[in-house]
């Protein structure tokens, strides 16, 4: 059962990145990127990665939700009402698309897909920030300092008012 | 048990559409959907292998490459939305000056 629907999510994978790519309408190929975004999705959680796959999701989605209101900003006077409303459609269909998911993947009976997988087993979210806080958290002191040597930094760059080359 | 030569076909072959994208397409949207898939196939190919080692780090790499393909296309939003004051269209080949 697990390959075989690894095969359904490669196969509606490359659907969808075949229409991103290549299909005419920005809206359109905006469309597909999204089905791509959620069949990955899945993908992740198939392959354990649970916890990165429902950050990916909602990284991704407001990403597709910014090109969307981005490309909209560009159609011309009479589509962007029709888009604006195509927008609507698709949030209301993505939330009880993912509602449907939530209640349908347990019956699946694929063992990634469990709750108790997901909420403990490998690549759940606990899984992950006992790793990455872990042994790892001299890596994130370092980028903590780091960030703030930028953030103090900034208001000097600001302040600056050399030009380029100028040196004297 | 998933076979991994199969998710690095799966990898490769979204890789190579996106690429295919970047270098067909012209609109400035589809370049940046071109390169969320290009990120969108790292991103499999490095859990396929974290999976396959049962190494987690590799997940902890997919989580910064996510974060930095979203401050990617949100600058690359940006810029979009910025030279739309000078010319009000997505087509690329209209910006092929880059002055101040």
């Amino acid at each position: 059962m697990r390959v075989e629907l690894f095969y359904l999510i490669a196969i509606l994978c490359l659907f969808f990145s075949l229409g991103a790519v290549f299909s005419t309408k920005v809206v359109t190929s905006l469309f597909c990127f999204l089905g791509c975004v959620l069949t990955v999705t899945l993908l992740f959680v198939l392959l354990q990665a649970s916890a990165i796959a429902v950050i990916y999701m909602l990284l991704f989605c407001l990403l597709v939700s910014i090109y969307w209101v981005t490309a909209i900003v560009f159609l011309p006077k009479p589509n962007k009402n029709a888009y604006s409303k195509h927008f609507l459609h698709v949030g209301v269909f993505l939330l009880l698309g993912g509602w449907l998911l939530f209640v349908l993947l347990p019956f699946l009976q694929v063992p990634a897909f469990s709750p108790a997988e997901i909420d403990h087993g490998f690549g759940s979210a606990r899984h992950l920030v006992n790793v990455l806080f872990g042994p790892l958290r001299h890596l994130w002191y370092a980028l903590l300092a780091l960030i703030l040597a930028f953030l103090i930094s900034v208001p000097v760059l600001i302040r600056d008012n050399t030009k380029c080359g100028d040196l004297s | 048990m998933i076979p991994f030569e199969h998710i690095m076909i799966l990898s490769a072959a979204i890789f190579l559409l996106g690429l295919i994208g970047l270098f067909v397409r012209k609109d400035a949207l589809t370049l940046l959907v071109c390169m969320g898939l290009l990120i969108m196939a790292v991103g499999v190919l490095w859990i396929a292998v974290a999976k396959s080692f049962g190494e987690m780090l590799g997940q902890g790499v997919v989580l910064a490459i996510i974060a930095t393909a979203f401050v990617q296309g949100c600058v690359g939003v940006m810029l979009i939305l910025k030279l739309q004051v000078h010319k009000p269209s997505l087509q690329v080949k209209q910006f092929t000056e880059l002055k101040g």
